[in-house]
């Protein structure tokens, strides 16, 4: 568990330092904002639905076009470090889902204290744990995608999108980007199955890509 | 640790950069890698490193297949460029804490060691180095690696020669003290020549030839003396190279001489030294066609 435990020692503390910085930053915007008119959505659900999806995107990219190479380069197989690496993205996705949580309560605190109104915002950690967790694959998944296949990859942005429509439906505010539609007949339970099975999908696709995915000399 | 290449082909779509190569090499040697650019000495390096997974034939290292195998990868580093083992972003005592980490055999004494002897920083970050200090963080990552086959893929050519010196007297005392395999590809063939045990020359992706560097300067022959002489003995045989400083001339010659022509070598009072490498390199790798 080498591997998860470097990773998670040098990405886990700056992505919790992010998430709090972000909240410190969407509460003063909020409160920027309240001078002009009235509070009536969640800020926090904003940050938390929407941008934190593309970070956790991020953290799926990074690992493998950054750390993997680090790792090989070491003495490492793509295989030990790809499952260390899936088991690091599901502990971050868990991690920061509590953190967005406890933010949507530090933001509950002070809207009441000013008497605001979130609106329809949150979600529970498990549903948001689902939300990063999948995002981070397809992250992961492309990234592969990109360095084995190069152009030819562009193909794996529409399955990159497909994985990730049912965990829109998850967290309120998530499915308000054009192309996210909701998912119509579908309970929230099967939705939150079906979600599941998109991570576990994503995560097989980036360890099928990457696992002869060849290490390339990186421009100097 | 034992290297056994065996019809060993890496293809990229069209392009065959390796193609039906074999050969062997010993443990605990410095063997020379050399070729001309594009002959398929990186690619030959990523297979043999677990970098890339050959298209044909099969690569054992310490008599373990290597792609994927962890067995025989812990035991093996390739310094192609510094980028591989670290992020550009990253400082210099951020890439050292992922060698500590991930890398079984690595010695971090030795590490420091080195960064002191090429003048670098740990709070440097990697992307702010200069070319030389770039190579010379490459060379720390491979030498502290201390692994039982290291390959340094033309990492110390952006060094200025007095930075190489060092590492080439650093390459030696390590070696000397932890025998393993180092592979090293260069274009600076003389400077690493006296370093070299053996060397493998491969060109448009084939080998050429791999022997002993003794044995391969054998194959040729310099010969110097005053110019008309050295014209006259040199006529006729297959000269590689030529220098002039004055009246005294200086030729390369392919090929070992018999008795009879060291003799009239000697009445002429020319002088016969071991050939330069460099020159070997450069006819055994010269298109057909060109040759002088």
């Amino acid at each position: 568990m080498r591997i998860m435990t470097s990773l998670s020692r040098t990405l886990l503390p700056f992505l919790v330092l992010v998430w709090a910085g972000a909240l410190v930053v969407v509460l003063a915007l909020t409160f920027v904002v309240s001078v002009w008119k009235g509070v009536s959505i969640s800020g926090w659900n904003i940050a938390a639905a929407q941008i934190s999806r593309w970070v956790l995107f991020w953290v799926g990219v990074y690992l493998i076009s950054n750390f993997l190479s680090i790792a090989v380069a070491h003495g490492r197989t793509r295989r030990e470090f790809l499952w260390q690496a899936a088991a690091f993205a599901l502990l971050i996705s868990v991690v920061l889902a509590a953190v967005t949580r406890f933010g949507f309560l530090v933001e509950s605190l002070v809207y009441r204290g000013m008497d605001w109104s979130t609106g329809d915002a949150g979600g529970g950690i498990l549903e948001y744990s689902l939300v990063y967790a999948v995002w981070s694959a397809v992250g992961a998944f492309m990234a592969a995608s990109f360095i084995r296949f190069s152009s030819a990859a562009l193909v794996t942005i529409p399955i990159g999108v497909v994985l990730i429509v049912p965990a829109g439906s998850l967290v309120s505010g998530a499915n308000s980007l054009p192309f996210l539609g909701s998912l119509p007949g579908f309970t929230h339970g099967q939705a939150m199955l079906l979600t599941l099975g998109t991570v576990v999908v994503a995560l097989g696709l980036a360890w099928a890509v990457a696992r002869e995915m060849p290490i390339r000399t990186k421009a100097g | 640790m034992r290297v056994d290449v065996t019809g060993l082909t890496v293809r990229y779509g069209d392009v065959t950069a390796v193609d039906d190569m074999s050969f062997s090499l010993e443990s605990d040697k410095i063997y020379g890698l050399l070729g001309r650019n594009g002959s398929g000495k990186t690619s030959l390096m990523s297979v043999l490193a677990g970098y890339r997974k050959p298209s044909g034939g099969t690569v054992l290292v310490g008599g373990e297949p290597v792609f994927e195998n962890r067995r025989a990868t812990a035991g093996i580093s390739l310094v192609r460029h510094v980028a591989d083992a670290a992020d550009k972003s990253d400082k210099i005592s951020e890439a050292l804490t992922y060698a500590a980490w991930w890398r079984d055999s690595w010695d971090a004494r030795y590490a420091d060691e080195l960064l002191e002897l090429f003048k670098l920083s740990r709070d440097e970050k990697i992307g702010a180095l200069s070319l030389g200090q770039r190579s010379a963080f490459g060379v720390t990552i491979g030498l502290a690696s201390r692994a039982p086959l290291t390959m340094l893929d033309e990492s110390h050519l952006g060094m200025d020669t007095p930075t190489r010196y060092k590492f080439y007297d650093a390459l030696l005392q390590d070696f000397m003290r932890n025998p393993r395999t180092f592979i090293l590809s260069t274009h600076l063939i003389e400077e690493l020549a006296a370093l070299l045990e053996e060397v493998v020359i491969i060109d448009g992706g084939k080998l050429v030839l791999h022997e002993e560097t003794d044995s391969l300067r054998s194959r040729g022959i310099e010969v110097t003396g005053v110019a008309d002489d050295v014209d006259g003995f040199v006529a006729g045989l297959t000269v590689l190279s030529e220098k002039t400083l004055g009246r005294t001339k200086s030729a390369m010659v392919y090929g070992s001489l018999d008795d009879e022509q060291l003799a009239a070598a000697r009445r002429a009072g020319l002088e016969l030294g071991p050939i330069a490498l460099q020159d070997l390199f450069v006819h055994l790798t010269e298109p057909v066609g060109e040759t002088r």
